[in-house]
């Protein structure tokens, strides 16, 4: 038996529980035991406006002990831009010099020790959606809800752009398809596109250009995607890019041809309305791109998350030339092993279904296939 | 445990130590044999501070019954509590620990001047095993809002603020303390904990500085990091956090207020641990050294040269979670240039950017295995540079920066020159666990680009954390670990500098050791020689390089000294500094590791 952490969710029926919060506190729209749309709001805040400090008594040329004279707003008092919040005069009046509000907003603080006066800009509304479709098992009050739900989930392994909504469109007809241009149209403006090989950089352009919310495809190149997004493209943190486009891939870089469950599944999705991310965090809570949908009816056995590889575990290999290749465990030897790079390793030995021969596999280069 | 020691330090004959890492709690045990203090098994558990467990303390006893089921010595009771002291062939007289888990300590350091107070700051808080997540200054380019936005998100264990000097004017810094009480950051543990603010800066404005932060966080007065502009003293601020880290910061972590308890020393950090290792190792053979440990997400740079510590932590150069960061960071071919095979730009990043997303995953083909190693050297190379940047001393003359404590000043190191290292000891898996030691030796010389003559090793196990937290109690038998079990020799490296053409002579060598005809010739620029010389053997060098040339006594000018073997041996490098590439650079880059013998077997043509 061996731990395996190597595990993505592709399912057509699959319980899931979300919190949806909010990062300040603010209102809660909807109760415990209420069903709620993926696309519903669930909780709204405002959120504290930037800071924008200025050096008051500098600027005006007076001492901070001495700020309180010119000022002509107080602390905690609205303001609007370029409401002029401090003056002086010259001894004859001629020459007066002024600050103004460089933002709509609240005066936070006057310092009388440095004169420098803090101006809170106006809050920003910020609204929480349900983003899977259940029920609400718990409400945290003034913070957001605890969903539970039953859902089909398509988890990637990378992506690119936040929360967006809207029907599912597959646009591939086989397996390995490279996504080009040509396939996309109008008709897909505020669609989630669905291709099962590479996505090409123009297709990607494109899309963004006629509007289309998302796209779930096997593989993009690394490089094409650094080119889409620049030099602050980030594999291990990503989702807050503003490209127009949020970019789910199920496999990875490359040319990589998307498995063939997950396209079953896609396919099984084409038309119905779902939700998408593709905010990827590697570390620290690992979170991964997903796509969601009402459940699917006729789906077998409810899968069942079990994170450990014993022999007879059906797995796929996510590494190497193999990648991609689909076995069974027949072989967990329990003492490290010489690998082809010449590095010692512990190893799984996974009879393949493609060709019948015995591979011999690093443990960590193997993912589980739960169904 | 830490009143009242079951058996005095110096009398202790067993000692467990654990390091609780971000995943793995790696235990040691080291006994004394024949008088002689050694590491003699090793233990490991996953660790156990994030749900669903949230108490570091069970990996810890994970990883200590891991150590007892591999020495066949019992260690924990039934109970559940370690065994103390040792008695038939059970329990330890010891038990220490160092702790990087749950993120470590993650800090922010605020100042007047990036280059001056903030830097200092910085270094503080580096040196005191910190994770430094963001570092904010009046001279910062981002706007002020911004800054203070930033301040607000992140979530740091504690805050050191310093600027100005003593007597100085002071409205720089209490306007940072402004910018920092309107950001009202939250500490990352503990929903009723105020966060500790230190101030370490101009002493005549500390009551200012309380006015402004006293409603929003826990403050804690020092003395000054720079009480005059050209001395620092980093002694009372460093002290300062470790006491908060251990007292409230490490209380707050799930079990750790338990493992406080257990350990028979405080608990240090993971980084601070290694600075102390290698401060003692530095100063007792009086030797000038480098140590890196280069993991998937950061690079921890350490260095102790003429008694001066710095450590840097390059937060995004890093061989899984960072490679795409090293990636841009250096380009397509900063990377393929050390290949010995050619490659499409387009494969190369894909590797290193699926290497990202599925971090644990491990090369098993000579080809990934190769580009893996071609990408630490560029984390390497980068992490270094940036170490030297920081460690170029201050602008003037006192500093204060060993690791020991003794905070006396000393002189300006003026900067870290690679002619003045002596040892430079690789760390992290793709240095300790390369399938073969002469391309750790070829990673490290690639990166380092050591000058003169250098000593090579690779830390064995990464040990060095647990020596680190023994040295603070028993330094000669963490010393004598250090040497005989944490070591592992690589050889040493013997690189000319100065100008010269290709083909050209660059030095003539004799290396005579015990028992064994001399082995002598000559050097000619370009060219990379291996001497074979075992590990734990040494051999008498002597060294003529030509007019123009340096190998550590001046140029022209003869050396002969005692080296070192190792399991490459002795390398006399040619290449020059910096390294060229002269005509085919892949049928370069494979002659060069053909004839360190790091070529792997298989390698695409």
């Amino acid at each position: 038996m061996a731990r395996t952490s190597q595990q993505l969710t592709v399912s057509g029926r699959v319980e899931v529980r979300r919190q949806r919060l909010l990062p300040v506190h603010g209102e809660v729209f909807v109760n415990k035991g209420e069903e709620v749309g993926m696309n519903q709001p669930v909780a709204r805040a405002l959120l504290p406006g930037p800071l924008h400090p200025l050096n008051v008594a500098a600027t005006l040329g007076v001492s901070p002990a001495e700020l309180h004279k010119a000022m002509l707003v107080k602390e905690g008092d609205n303001l609007l831009f370029e409401q002029r919040i401090a003056e002086t005069t010259s001894v004859l009046g001629l020459l007066r010099r002024h600050v103004s509000s460089p933002v709509d907003g609240t005066v936070d603080s006057i310092s009388k020790t440095t004169g420098q006066v803090m101006l809170r800009a106006l809050p920003r509304p910020l609204e929480v959606k349900a983003f899977v479709p259940g029920k609400v098992m718990e409400v945290i009050a003034n913070v957001g809800v605890e969903l539970c739900a039953e859902v089909a989930q398509v988890q990637g392994i990378f992506g690119i752009g936040g929360e967006v909504f809207g029907p599912l469109a597959l646009v591939a007809e086989r397996l390995g398809e490279t996504l080009y241009t040509d396939r996309i149209t109008e008709a897909h403006r505020g669609a989630i596109v669905v291709g099962s090989g590479r996505v090409t950089l123009a297709a990607l352009r494109r899309m963004i250009e006629l509007g289309v919310r998302c796209v779930v495809s096997a593989s993009a190149s690394g490089a094409d995607l650094i080119e889409l997004v620049g030099t602050t493209l980030n594999p291990a943190s990503s989702g807050n890019e503003d490209v127009g486009l949020t970019v789910v891939l199920t496999e990875g870089f490359g040319n990589l041809s998307m498995s063939e469950h997950t396209f079953e599944l896609l396919s099984e999705l084409d038309g119905r309305e779902v939700s998408a991310n593709g905010t990827t965090q590697i570390r620290a809570g690992v979170l991964r791109p997903e796509i969601i949908a009402p459940p699917l009816d006729d789906v077998g056995p409810r899968f069942e998350r079990d994170e450990t590889i014993t022999t007879g575990s059906r797995v796929r290999i996510i590494r190497g030339e193999e990648f991609g290749k689909i076995g069974r465990v027949q072989g967990i030897p329990e003492n490290p092993r010489t690998i082809a790079s010449g590095a010692n390793a512990l190893v799984f030995e996974i009879d393949l279904e493609s060709n019948g021969k015995t591979a011999t596999v690093p443990r960590p280069n193997v993912e589980l296939i739960s169904q | 445990m830490q009143e009242g020691l079951s058996v005095k330090p110096e009398e202790a004959k067993v000692i467990a130590i654990t390091d609780c890492g971000s995943t793995t709690t790696k235990a040691i045990l080291i006994e004394e044999l024949d008088g002689v203090f050694r590491q003699t098994c090793r233990g490991d558990a996953p660790t156990t501070v994030e749900a669903p467990v949230e108490d570091v303390t069970r990996g810890v006893v994970s990883a200590l019954e891991d150590l007892s089921a591999m020495s066949g010595r019992r260690l924990i009771d039934d109970s559940g509590n370690i065994i103390r002291p040792s008695r038939n062939g059970e329990g330890v007289d010891l038990y220490l620990s160092t702790s990087s888990a749950g993120g470590g300590l993650q800090m922010m350091v605020a100042g007047v001047v990036r280059r001056i107070s903030a830097e200092s700051a910085e270094r503080a808080a580096l040196g005191a095993g910190a994770i430094v997540a963001d570092i904010v200054a009046c001279d910062d380019e981002r706007p002020l809002y911004e800054q203070i936005d930033r301040m607000r998100r992140l979530r740091p264990d504690m805050v050191l603020l310093a600027g100005g000097v003593d007597g100085g004017a002071g409205v720089q810094v209490v306007e940072m303390a402004e910018l920092l009480a309107a950001a009202d950051p939250r500490p990352r543990f503990g929903k009723d904990f105020r966060l500790p603010v230190i101030y370490a800066g101009n002493r005549d404005i500390r009551e200012e500085i309380s006015d402004v932060l006293k409603d929003n966080c826990e403050l804690f007065t020092v003395d000054n990091l720079r009480p005059v502009i050209d001395e620092e003293r980093l002694g009372p601020a460093r002290e300062r956090i470790h006491n908060l880290f251990l007292d409230h910061v490490m209380r707050q972590a799930p079990g750790f207020g338990n493992l406080v308890e257990w350990t028979d020393s405080p608990v240090t950090p993971t980084p601070s641990a290694v600075g102390e290792i290698l401060d003692v190792a530095s100063q007792d053979s009086g030797s000038s050294l480098l140590c890196v440990d280069i993991g998937g997400a950061t690079t921890d740079v350490f260095s102790v040269v003429g008694g001066s510590f710095n450590r840097t932590v390059s937060a995004n150069l890093g061989l899984s979670y960072s490679a795409t960061n090293v990636l841009i960071e250096c380009g397509i071919d900063g990377i393929s240039r050390w290949l010995p095979f050619a490659i499409d730009s387009a494969e190369l990043s894909d590797l290193v950017m699926n290497k990202t997303i599925r971090p644990t995953t491990i090369p098993d083909s000579p080809k990934e295995l190769l580009v893996e190693q071609a990408l630490a050297r560029e984390a390497l190379r980068l992490s270094f540079a940036q170490h030297r940047a920081f460690a170029t001393g201050l602008k003037g003359g006192l500093t204060d920066r060993n690791i020991d404590g003794a905070f006396t000043g000393s002189a300006d190191s003026g900067g870290l020159a690679p002619m003045d290292l002596d040892l430079i000891i690789g760390s992290g898996g793709v240095l300790s666990h390369a399938p073969n030691p002469a391309q750790t030796a070829a990673m490290l010389i690639d990166a380092f680009l050591p000058e003169g003559v250098t000593r090579l090793a690779k830390d064995s196990i990464f040990m060095l954390p647990h020596l680190g937290v023994l040295s603070e109690l028993l330094p000669e038998a963490a010393l004598s670990v250090f040497e005989a079990d944490c070591l592992k020799d690589l050889g040493t490296c013997v690189a000319p500098v100065g100008k010269t053409r290709p083909g050209q002579p660059c030095l003539e060598y004799r290396l005579e050791a015990h028992g064994v005809p001399a082995k002598q010739g000559s050097l000619l620029a370009g060219e990379l020689k291996v001497i074979p010389l075992a590990e734990g053997e040494t051999a008498a060098l002597e060294l003529a390089p030509t007019r123009k040339l340096d190998v550590g006594a001046g140029k022209g000018k003869r050396w002969s000294e005692s080296v070192r073997g190792g399991s490459v041996g002795v390398i006399l490098d040619g290449r020059g500094r910096p390294l060229v590439w002269p005509g085919n650079a892949v049928e370069q880059m494979r002659d060069w590791l053909e004839t360190l013998g790091a070529m792997t077997a298989e390698v695409p043509s």
